[in-house]
């Protein structure tokens, strides 16, 4: 009962936060010298001022600014965003279509980061200070400092162009005459689809981005699963479970690991948030349709009601990785309680 | 007690060593598991490979597709993959301007007249023929009768008639083209006479843009379309224009996302020569590093978005083919009228200066060969084009001769504004430092401001920019399209540029948009060009060629600056 008036508080909290993310992204939009009629215009219509007039009149951008934002909340209490200044398509049909990539390739970045980084640090804490420790300390740190466009390209060049091992940007090669189905996560259409072929595909297109994606991430998994682990490692209950002369792997994986995970489980859900990020520039690279374009070329187009659908998108996305972080460490954790 | 500890620490490492050799290997396997695919021996690139475990399935029954099941063999003549820095928004030519729409919307549209591969000028496509009537202002075409719609309706001049009053009430960008249209009527079905305001020479390169393409008038109309003067605010079709065919072109457009990827499949139903390609897949790849990865890899059919830095990388290989193409593009100066903004460069023996001191062989060398710089504001490949400006042009000697007589002679200190734009592959910042370095010879201490893409426009229409450097591609590739630099005009305008500044300018302006003797026309055009070059308060730099590279066993590859590239002609050889 206690954790369902919790939810319930926390989901209050949420829609004041979307109205508070609207208000501001809304607000700062328009504080940019710029002005939509002109950048959708080009240089010689934006000289006419009957079609900059009517540019205005049709995007609502004549009305004074209290009530475009009243317009805007009015829509968004309906479930309606507005019409996208640059697609001409409602703004939620525009995320319903560039969620879903960015869903799937960032469940794919995250896997990687937390399979590889929660192996790595396991192995680093279980041998502190070898070789293999300062290597994979190594890879974290560069996992940590490395910016993602660079990594994207060198990645791109090694895997695919020099070495043919995996397939270059994209979602899926256009060989195989498959564009996608109802749901636009690429796995998911396949496999309803019944093509196996076309699934392998998507699977192998999601690895490099997903790595170059996740690389940020598996460092601080990494070097947090690393010092969690060491630190538990070293409490006095570890050693009874050794003198009980349990098994290495018994001792790392049923007794310290469990006790290790909190802090790890905090960086797991920051570094998805931080996923988002870092989407904008490997969607770029990989010519993935995704929010990160979505965003990018809403914000270089000057697309307002684009830009705070969103803002609100990732806000909620945000909020709600929160919440599930919150609700886990209680499932781990008895003496959490809310 | 310590003993013991070193002891278990020693075991520990025992067992650990085991365990990481054993995580090592399973790591190793996963990896192998999900870069494998390509077996030991086998030619083809990860991406283009078909993974062992699905390969038969490889041509499996497209979404919305009506064809059987293709063997794998069919699905190596799969779809011709073009890349470039696609940014097509809306597939509804009352809405569309982005440079690429003038790709797309011939290829799913049809106009009375069209560009074709080869040849020169508007060639016939929905229109058989026309005439032009004495008074120069009336013209009547004669539609072909066989020319169907996605929907299945016929083609007539109705929706000639619809489409073009569609364009002109709905006021946006593209509504522009149509200022001079008077009025459109339809005699017949299959007849249309439109009527202009005034004479203009360039009435039928117009008809060739996206502007002028015919709509399925009962679909549009019956899905919020209108052609009434309502339709400025009103009309709500362009959500449904995307997302479903009007059009009677060689394709149909098969998927669409907006600035990211469009899939055209060939129309079983066109009235022409069908496409030569089952599909073509247009994809944004603002990336041109990756680009070039996946044209070498052979995952990718045809380039534009190659820069020429890339070239070096580009020769030698006999798997692609490198054309430069010329182009329309142009990138040039600004420099403002009103001293006010401009400062110095507001006095036209400064302006001469600069023309001097600007070195346009470096600039030639950025922009990639086939790069050259016109005298004036018109293209090569207009009538009336004035010739080049020589490579040797740049005399530093008189361009201080020429800031000291305008009073300057110790220089002076100015900001050159630039927007993050590129031209055919050449970054504008990387253009401004070379002007930047040429200014500084002749004491002329200028200096970068990028400004990012809108606020450069916004600055650029309030007439606001005192020295700037632009890139220009012109709506319709005709004379006429140059004349919006002239005073008063649309671009004159936010150089602060009146016609009392320069009467004559201003008086040949008009005689050139009207005048339709061409032979007249060249001589109006010619004087035009000599008396904005001396002093006027543009320059331009550089007349941009594009790199086209491909796969070299895709054929037909025409490329041309108005639609860039037909697609109906692209094969797999």
């Amino acid at each position: 009962m206690s954790m369902l008036r919790y939810l319930a508080r926390r989901f209050f909290f949420l829609a004041l936060l979307l109205v508070g993310v609207s208000l501001t992204v809304f607000l700062i939009i328009r504080l940019v010298p710029a002005n939509p009629a002109v950048a959708y215009l080009g240089p010689q219509a934006a000289g006419n001022p009957a079609i900059v007039a009517a540019f205005e009149a049709r995007w609502g951008l004549d009305k004074p600014l209290p009530t475009q934002y009243l317009l805007y909340l009015a829509g968004l209490l309906r479930g309606d965003l507005g019409v996208s200044i640059r697609t001409g398509q409602p703004v939620l049909r525009d995320l319903a279509a560039c969620f879903p990539p960015t869903v799937e390739l960032a469940a794919a970045g995250m896997l990687i980061a937390t399979v590889l980084g929660v192996l790595f640090g396991v192995i680093s804490a279980t041998r502190p200070n070898t070789l293999i420790d300062q290597a994979l300390r190594g890879i974290s740190v560069s996992g940590v400092s490395v910016p993602s466009f660079w990594l994207g390209l060198v990645f791109l060049y090694v895997f695919y162009h020099l070495l043919h091992w995996l397939p270059g940007p994209g979602r899926i090669s256009a060989r195989l005459n498959f564009i996608g189905g109802p749901t636009n996560f690429m796995l998911l259409d396949a496999l309803l689809a019944g093509n196996w072929a076309a699934f392998a595909d998507a699977a192998r297109h999601l690895i490099l981005p997903g790595l170059v994606l996740g690389m940020f991430s598996m460092g601080l998994i990494t070097r947090t699963t690393r010092s969690s682990l060491m630190e538990v490692m070293s409490m006095d209950f570890i050693r009874t479970a050794r003198s009980k002369g349990l098994a290495r792997p018994a001792i790392v994986g049923g007794h310290a690991m469990i006790n290790a995970a909190v802090p790890v489980l905090t960086v797991i859900g920051m570094g998805f948030c931080n996923l988002l990020g870092g989407v904008i520039l490997v969607e770029k690279i990989f010519n993935w349709p995704g929010v990160g374009q979505y965003a990018y070329l809403s914000a270089t187009g000057l697309d307002f009601p684009a830009i705070t659908g969103v803002a609100l998108l990732i806000a909620a996305v945000y909020a709600g990785i929160n919440l599930v972080i919150d609700v886990l460490y209680a499932v781990i954790d008895p003496r959490v309680r809310y | 007690m310590s003993q013991m500890r070193e002891t278990s620490q020693i075991i520990h490492m025992g067992h650990m060593r085991k365990g990481a050799r054993a995580l090592a290997l399973l790591l190793c396997l996963l990896l192998l598991a999900a870069c494998g695919g390509t077996p030991a021996g086998g030619g083809t690139p990860a991406g283009g490979g078909t993974p062992a475990a699905g390969g038969t399935e490889a041509g499996g029954t497209p979404a919305g597709g009506n064809e059987p099941a293709a063997a794998p063999a069919a699905a190596e003549d799969g779809p011709i993959l073009v890349g470039l820095g696609f940014d097509v928004t809306t597939l509804d030519p009352g809405h569309s301007y982005e440079y690429y729409c003038s790709l797309i919307i011939p290829m799913i549209y049809d106009n009375l007249l069209k560009l074709a591969p080869g040849a020169d000028g508007p060639q016939p496509c929905l229109a058989e023929s026309y005439a032009v009537a004495e008074d120069n202002v009336t013209y009547t075409f004669k539609l072909r009768q066989d020319a169907v719609f996605a929907s299945g309706n016929k083609l007539t001049s109705k929706d000639v008639k619809f489409s073009f009053d569609r364009m002109k009430h709905l006021q946006t960008n593209s509504s522009i083209h149509l200022e001079g249209v008077e009025s459109v009527e339809t005699p017949d079905d299959y007849t249309v006479v439109i009527k202009l305001n005034a004479p203009d020479s360039s009435f039928t390169t117009k008809l060739t843009v996206q502007t002028f393409a015919v709509l399925d008038s009962v679909v549009v109309a019956a899905n919020g379309g209108l052609d009434t003067e309502a339709a400025v605010s009103d009309d709500t079709a362009e959500a449904y224009i995307t997302a479903n065919p009007v059009g009677s072109g060689p394709f149909i457009v098969e998927s669409f996302t907006p600035s990211l990827e469009i899939t055209l499949r060939r129309n079983p139903n066109y009235w022409g020569a069908p496409a030569a390609a089952e599909r073509v897949i247009v994809r944004n790849m603002s990336d041109a590093n990756a680009a070039l990865m996946m044209l070498q890899n052979g995952d990718l059919d045809v380039a534009l978005n190659m820069t020429p830095q890339q070239l070096p990388q580009l020769a030698g290989s006999a798997d692609i083919t490198v054309e430069n193409v010329p182009t329309n593009t142009i990138t040039y100066l600004l420099m403002n009228q009103d001293a006010e903004y401009a400062g110095p460069i507001a006095n036209p023996d400064v302006r001469r200066a600069i023309a001097y001191a600007i070195n346009y062989k470096n600039i030639h060398a950025l922009a990639g060969e086939g790069a050259f710089t016109p005298y004036s504001m018109v293209q090569s490949s207009f009538v009336g084009y004035y010739g080049e400006r020589p490579e040797d042009y740049t005399d530093l000697e008189k361009a201080k001769e020429l800031l000291a007589r305008a009073g300057y002679p110790d220089g002076f200190d100015i900001t050159l504004e630039v927007g993050d734009y590129e031209a055919a592959g050449t970054k504008l910042t990387d253009l401004a430092q070379l002007v930047v370095n040429d200014l500084a010879q002749i004491g002329v201490n200028a200096t970068i401001a990028v400004l990012e893409s809108n606020i450069a426009v916004q600055k650029y229409v309030e007439g606001k920019q005192g020295f700037a450097l632009w890139l220009w591609t012109p709506d319709y590739n005709e004379l006429n399209n140059q004349l919006a630099f002239m005073p008063e005009q649309k671009c004159g305008r936010y150089v602060n540029w009146t016609a009392d500044m320069s009467p004559r300018i201003a008086e040949l302006t008009g005689l050139v948009a009207s005048e339709l003797d061409n032979a007249q026309r060249v001589i109006y055009a010619r004087e035009l060009q000599e008396l904005v070059a001396d002093g006027g308060p543009w320059l331009d730099l550089c007349q941009h060629p594009r790199i086209v590279a491909y796969r070299s066993n895709i054929g037909s590859v025409d490329s041309n600056d108005s639609y860039h590239l037909f697609l109906n002609t692209l094969s797999r050889g």
